[in-house]
């Protein structure tokens, strides 16, 4: 059975794909804001957290803005009848008759407030903000504690934040009853090599979490870990870059066939000390098709 | 037989260590100039030579690399000319199938020892330059006998492996010296203070 995805459909201005959004603890790329206002749960790891607050800071309005646009936009394509108030303010589901959009404030949450537009800081909130809290900075848990959202203390050493963090996420989901195509993770990819390790970690160990795939993007990466089987990836979005690879962390893969990529594989062996697929590339075609005998890491560019 | 060593002995600004080193095609950090002064033998790899280029603008003659090698599809035209003009091997090396830092180690391998990956080994982590983090990655395949001492989560004789278990935001336990026995390549990690 064939898996078929688009990698990179999360980026594209348009689209109905659903989705979730984690933050980890490195610098947010520009694309936070458009993933940000599209994506069903929203979640921080830890130092994300700081990122999130730190962005946020001065893009307060372009935010809102994207946001209203967006749900606008959805609305119009739904044909769907607007549930507002006369004064027209953005339905911001606190009514829990409308479905599909973000879940309303918790009971007993404090009001929000904002010198300019009302309920402004709300679309900024993640739904919750997990981890060990030794990256996150005390301001920022208060700030966001202050304002409603769910501060879960996630303590246990044995773990990254990140895979904690999935485990919260993957409850949540159950817990909505949401459909959920991809879990979009910003971060991972860069600053200490160990992390960056634990990252790819964290995908081996996502199976067993949750049965949604998984993506980390940073910079112009993206990585994606393909379990054993067939995949067909559609890198025509026009968002791809140049480069891409496939990677046999954990162990060599001993049957590897593939066609789309400029050097293709025919059964071949993939693993460190043997042949690693790096700066490979796409033949034009617009789909990539990989066969694998063990888990193998898909790298590939994101243009900018 | 155990294999010693200290990993950041090459950054001490005294020391007699015998090492060569290879510059690639990133940004280059502020230890180049005092590891530029104590190499026997120092290549760039491709790119590697626009970064040295332009980071000993004024002083270029005072760092030249023994050769520069590579497909030579990133370094620079006048980048390539000037190495070559004050004579710099400049060795083309066109296959595709190996990146230019794997083919330009191979153009050193004659005058590297070889060095044992298996076995036991002993870090000396105790130069004042190591960070607060350290990892043991199972990049190629599992280690399934991996054991280890000096670290603040130690290993005994337990299996590393993605999907397992890997070990990252390790630390020491402050004795100053980390043994590694693993039964198949282990790749070590490090934090270097800045």
């Amino acid at each position: 059975m064939e898996h078929a995805f688009t990698p990179l459909e999360p980026l594209l201005p348009t689209g109905k794909l659903k989705y979730c959004l984690v933050v980890l603890n490195q610098p947010l790329d520009k694309c936070v804001r458009h993933l940000w206002s599209k994506a069903l749960l929203r979640a921080c790891a830890d130092g994300g957290a700081n990122r999130l607050y730190d962005t946020m800071e001065g893009e307060r309005e372009r935010f809102y803005l994207l946001f209203i646009h967006e749900r606008e936009r959805e609305r119009e394509r739904d044909g769907q009848k607007e549930k507002q108030a006369p004064c027209r303010e953005p339905n911001v589901g606190l009514d829990p008759g409308t479905p599909g959009l973000r879940p309303g404030l918790k009971a007993g949450a404090k009001p929000l407030s904002h010198p300019g537009i009302p309920y402004l800081d709300f679309f900024f909130l993640p739904e919750f903000i997990s981890g060990d809290f030794d990256s996150i900075r005390p301001e920022v848990k208060e700030y966001y504690a202050i304002k409603g959202c769910e501060i879960i203390s996630t303590p246990d050493q044995d773990h990254t934040d990140f895979t904690k963090c999935l485990e919260l996420l993957q409850k949540k989901i159950e817990e909505k009853d949401l459909q959920v195509d991809v879990i979009v993770t910003l971060g991972g990819l860069a600053g200490r090599f160990d992390q960056i390790m634990a990252s790819v970690s964290t995908l081996f160990q996502a199976t067993c979490i949750t049965p949604v795939p998984i993506i980390i993007i940073q910079e112009e990466s993206l990585i994606y870990l393909l379990q054993p089987g067939k995949h067909k990836m559609h890198v025509d979005t026009g968002m791809e870059g140049d480069w891409c690879g496939l990677i046999p962390v954990g162990q060599s893969c001993n049957h590897v066939t593939t066609t789309g990529l400029k050097w293709n594989l025919t059964n071949n062996v993939l693993g460190f000390g043997t042949l690693v697929s790096t700066s490979n590339t796409y033949d034009g075609s617009g789909v990539v098709t990989v066969e694998t005998d063990h888990p193998l890491l898909w790298t590939m560019a994101i243009k900018n | 037989m155990e294999h010693a060593f200290t990993p950041l002995e090459p950054l001490l600004p005294t020391g007699k260590l015998k090492y060569c080193l290879v510059v690639l095609n990133q940004p280059l950090d502020k230890c180049v100039r005092h590891l530029w002064s104590k190499a026997l033998l120092r290549a760039c790899a491709d790119g590697g030579a626009n970064r040295l280029y332009d980071t000993m603008e004024g002083e270029r003659e005072s760092f030249l690399p023994e050769f520069i090698s590579g497909d030579f599809d990133s370094i620079r035209p006048e980048v390539k000319e000037y190495y070559a003009i004050k004579g710099c091997e400049i060795i083309s090396t066109p296959d595709q199938d190996h990146t230019d830092f794997t083919k330009c180690l191979e153009l050193l391998q004659k005058k590297i020892e070889e060095k044992d990956l298996q076995g036991k080994h002993k870090m000396h982590v105790d130069t004042g330059m190591e960070g607060d983090w350290c990892g043991l990655i199972p990049v190629g395949q599992s280690c399934n006998h991996v054991t280890t001492t000096g670290l603040k989560w130690n290993l005994t004789n337990n299996v590393l492996g993605f999907g397992t278990l890997v070990s990252t935001s390790n630390t020491y336990d402050g004795s100053g010296v980390v043994t590694v026995e693993t039964d198949h390549p282990l790749l070590w990690t490090m934090a270097i203070k800045n």
